[in-house]
């Protein structure tokens, strides 16, 4: 007998439930409760690894005649909620926080060790897109609170004003993101990375997640595939369109206030000196990379590697210049910069001709900007969260489903924020009203929204 | 066999404002074209008033077309400068095309061939403003002076130059002119006093030279009597070939008809052969004056050589009234006047629409050459070029919008191992210069991507 079987394990959720914010165990779905009877009866049992002890190896991968089998096994729940966030970048925060206040229980999961994705992990610090012509700032709500929330903290942001793009810190947006997290309530896994959907039929349950812990699922009324790369609704056999963008890699380099340009030969300053950040003499530095694809681990690899060569080699070569001995290299991202690879084949679409009429939806959830003021707004549909076929997972963030020349305007931060912000609603609104996300009543939605401080049009 | 008045005998007519001859069978009861129009079961004044009615109609029409602009999608939108007889002689001389507008132009060229003038008389537009300020000039005792027949000369430089592909003064045609008047609608007022300033010309000569523009000036009504006369003399021709014994007319009146016809053909020979000696001198002295490497983009379908370009097309404003995205806009500052009013391509917000063939479809001139939604991929309005120290990429900003937004994937972003960069190649088999890079380039004031003409490329490199 494993050593961990499934009643031990559900005992584990309920104490885990327990000792959680939430305390009493999902009912809403009945589909939840109907893992009860397969059991030992189905020859499954749990794989969860028992970190201090010898390992029964029955559910080992196995090489068999050369080819690597998984043997077929049950997973152990990690978690069970209402609406289950994938990805804590800026769409994902924003999502799992706005769902929670809007009263449904909510689980975020996150890869990495910290919330805000690219955003912090990537050093995209420069906030772009949510500006219109004429300097307004359409892209409002808990992306936008997250801003305010950083103009209290010393060194938080820079250039903050009207029709300003302004720069973030990255530690103080990690801060201010675990901060409105905890405030919201939200149960949260980090360092767990979603690998796989859990479907029944083609509705979707859950999703699977790779830990330390082992292999766990988490079983939700509403998924929201906040991943960037949209790993969870692919996994669910929703439609896609494959992309490949520039991968890059930022980072940030210092002393920049102690340099003197004027002793450097004419002609010979050195380039790529990045931008302003709010730490005193730090620059952020892009990096627009080959135009690769994001999803190949290969690939991902290769980038990695040879970006930061570049990164290290450019700043050695910018010390060599006389005035800028003292310059150094702060760090290169913790997250290489992956740009777009999976995007969602929707319901609807965000259009670049929409965007030109200033076309305006009924059903719309999220309004974005542009990266200089150069046009008006434009609208997120509801649909365009909504996979064409598969149930109960939303996707929220830069995998949302936008045509090619839409999805560099729908990558950017703000409008992350954004569509989170309305795939989490809108998760909240489905559970409390028991249906399908497809079914929402997008007017509930819309008015949960404006009084969550989003701006509709 | 007909045999209508004189030219001379028209001309006289001219002189007291009337196109035509409507009001002068008073005079010259015994002249068997008018008397045909004065027998008893047409009275005059009844055909003069159906004639004012149809006429009204025409020219309400015709100003509704023209500043329906793009609301109108049929192929109506031609209409008014495609039903031009000498335009669609033109085009097919220099295009060997014609489009149903101008089978429809050539068949009222049949007409004006039997029927003196009969296009000035009841359907120009033109001529009915002409008509009524001619009027209104008389009335306060204006009198034209003496003036040479130059639509004549007019009509023939311009058919003698369509033979060598450079119809040169096409563009003052009347319904070229009139229809010019809606063109710039869209834009400044400049634009709009520009567009009518042919009509205002043509209508304020009118006035004060009473009937000068369509007798004298018209090369529309030029070509009419043209035609009239070549039709007259070629019948007389056959019938003396095949009835030669028929009787000669013995009657004073009936020598002079006859004299006058000899005289009609050798003066408007004359004229001709004086006008395309005068066009062949152009054709071959314009082009050192002109280089079509300072040429605008011209809207698909134009002619690569922009002088040829510049003589086909009428100045209409067809193709900018045509343009579902705007980008189609009257020539006015570079080039000179006589390149005014001529469409080039502003791809400062929007570009061409590659499903889009309205513009070349609503030329009536032949200026642009239809083609296919298939075929458009192959329509080369220029190529773009990319101006590496403006674009955002070279700064390693985030940008690449001209790749995503190109419409033929034409660009690609290339990425440098040594400069460890990112810049957009232009691949220039695949790119039409259709604008879409250009349209959506964020770099100010300068676009770091933008469409040039091909030639202007060839000669920078």
């Amino acid at each position: 007998m494993n050593p961990m079987n499934r009643r031990n394990w559900l005992k584990a959720i309920g104490a885990l439930s327990a000792m959680g914010s939430m305390g009493v165990l999902p009912s809403a779905s009945g589909e939840n409760q109907q893992v009860a009877p397969i059991g030992e009866s189905s020859g499954f049992t749990s794989s969860v690894l028992d970190p201090h002890k010898v390992q029964d190896t029955q559910f080992t991968a196995r090489l068999v005649n050369g080819r690597v089998i998984q043997p077929q096994r049950e997973l152990p729940l990690l978690s069970q909620c209402e609406v289950l966030v994938v990805g804590g970048g800026p769409a994902g925060v924003s999502a799992a926080i706005a769902a929670r206040r809007a009263g449904a229980r909510v689980t975020l999961v996150e890869r990495y060790g910290h919330f805000g994705g690219l955003w912090t992990g990537g050093l995209v610090l420069l906030v772009l897109g949510h500006i219109v012509k004429g300097g307004k700032q359409v892209c409002m709500g808990i992306g936008e609170e997250m801003m305010q929330r950083l103009e209290k903290l010393p060194g938080g942001i820079i250039n903050r004003g009207p029709g300003k793009n302004p720069t973030v810190d990255a530690e103080a947006l990690k801060y201010v993101m675990v901060e409105m997290i905890e405030e919201a309530g939200v149960e949260v896994f980090l360092h767990a990375w979603g690998v796989d959907a859990i479907l029944e039929g083609n509705t979707v349950r859950g999703a699977v997640f790779e830990s330390k812990s082992g292999r766990q699922a988490i079983l939700a009324d509403v998924v929201i595939d906040a991943t960037g790369d949209g790993d969870i609704f692919a996994a669910a056999g929703a439609e896609f369109e494959h992309r490949t963008h520039n991968v890059g890699l930022v980072s940030r380099i210092g002393n920049l206030d102690r340099i003197d340009p004027s002793r450097a030969p004419a002609g010979n300053r050195p380039k790529r000196l990045g931008s302003p950040t709010p730490a005193p003499g730090v620059n952020w530095v892009n990096l627009i990379g080959p135009e690769v694809d994001g999803l190949d681990v290969r690939t991902l690899t290769r980038m990695e590697m040879s970006h930061r060569k570049f990164i290290w080699r450019n700043v050695q070569q910018a010390r060599q210049v006389p005035g800028y001995e003292s310059l150094y290299l702060v760090e290169t991202a913790p997250q290489l910069g992956v740009r777009i690879t999976r995007v969602l084949n929707g319901v609807a679409t965000v259009r670049y001709a929409d965007l030109k009429a200033g076309r305006r939806f009924d059903d719309v959830v999220a309004v974005g900007g542009s990266t200089d003021g150069q046009h008006g707004e434009w609208q997120v549909p509801y649909g365009a969260l909504v996979p064409k076929k598969v149930e109960n997972v939303l996707a929220a963030g830069r995998c949302i489903s936008a045509e090619m020349q839409m999805a560099d305007l729908v990558r950017l931060i703000p409008n992350c924020c954004a569509t989170g912000h309305a795939a989490g609603v809108a998760a909240a609104v489905a559970v409390k009203d028991r249906c399908s996300p497809r079914q929402v009543e997008v007017p509930k939605v819309q008015k949960i929204l404006r009084e969550q401080g989003a701006y509709l049009g | 066999m007909s045999r209508g008045p004189t030219l001379a005998e028209v001309h006289r007519q001219d002189n007291d404002g009337q196109i035509g001859v409507s009001k002068n069978h008073e005079r010259k009861p015994s002249c068997r074209w008018f008397a045909s129009r004065t027998s008893p079961t047409h009275p005059v004044s009844e055909i003069k008033a159906l004639r004012w009615i149809v006429r009204f109609a025409i020219l309400a029409g015709t100003i509704v077309i023209v500043l329906a602009g793009q609301a109108l999608r049929s192929g109506l939108a031609t209409l008014p400068a495609g039903l031009s007889f000498t335009i669609a002689v033109c085009k097919l001389i220099v295009t060997g095309g014609l489009s149903v507008t101008g089978w429809l132009a050539l068949f009222v060229g049949v007409v004006v061939a039997f029927k003196l003038r009969w296009f000035c008389r009841w359907m120009c537009p033109l001529g009915t403003c002409n008509e009524l300020s001619t009027w209104l000039g008389k009335k306060v005792g204006l009198r034209r002076p003496s003036v040479p027949h130059l639509g004549h000369y007019l009509v023939f430089a311009t058919l003698a130059g369509a033979f060598a592909g450079f119809p040169v003064l096409l563009w003052l045609d009347p319904l070229a002119l009139f229809s010019s008047i809606g063109q710039p609608f869209s834009s400044s007022p400049v634009l709009l006093a520009i567009g009518m300033s042919g009509v205002l010309t043509a209508v304020g000569l009118s006035f004060l030279f009473p009937g000068v523009w369509c007798s004298r000036i018209c090369p529309l009504g030029g070509f009419q009597e043209v035609v009239f006369v070549l039709r007259r003399s070629a019948l007389g021709l056959l019938a003396r070939v095949f009835a030669p014994r028929r009787p000669r007319p013995t009657t004073t009146e009936g020598q002079r008809v006859e004299l006058s016809e000899g005289s009609d053909i050798a003066r408007i020979g004359r004229r001709g052969i004086l006008a395309a000696f005068g066009t062949a001198i152009w054709v071959y002295v314009a082009p050192r004056f002109s280089s079509s490497a300072a040429a605008p983009l011209r809207p698909p379908g134009a002619a690569p050589e922009d002088r040829k370009f510049l003589a086909l097309c009428v100045r209409c404003g067809n193709c900018v009234r045509a343009c579902p995205t705007g980008i189609i806009q009257p020539q006015l500052s570079t080039g000179g006047l006589f390149t005014w009013l001529a469409p080039r391509l502003v791809f400062t917000d929007n570009f061409c629409d590659p499903s889009c063939t309205r513009c070349a479809e609503a030329c009536p001139s032949g200026a642009l050459t239809p083609f296919s939604t298939a075929e458009k991929p192959h329509v080369i309005i220029g190529k773009a070029v990319v101006e590496l120290d403006d674009c955002l990429l070279t700064a390693e900003r985030e940008c690449g919008i001209c790749r995503s937004h190109c419409p033929y994937q034409a660009i690609r972003l290339q990425f440098n191992e040594e400069t460890y960069s990112v810049q957009p190649i232009v691949d220039l088999a695949r790119c039409t210069g259709c604008g879409a890079c250009e349209a959506v380039c964020p770099t100010v004031p300068r676009k770091a991507i933008h469409v040039e003409r091909v030639q202007t490329i060839g000669k920078a490199k």
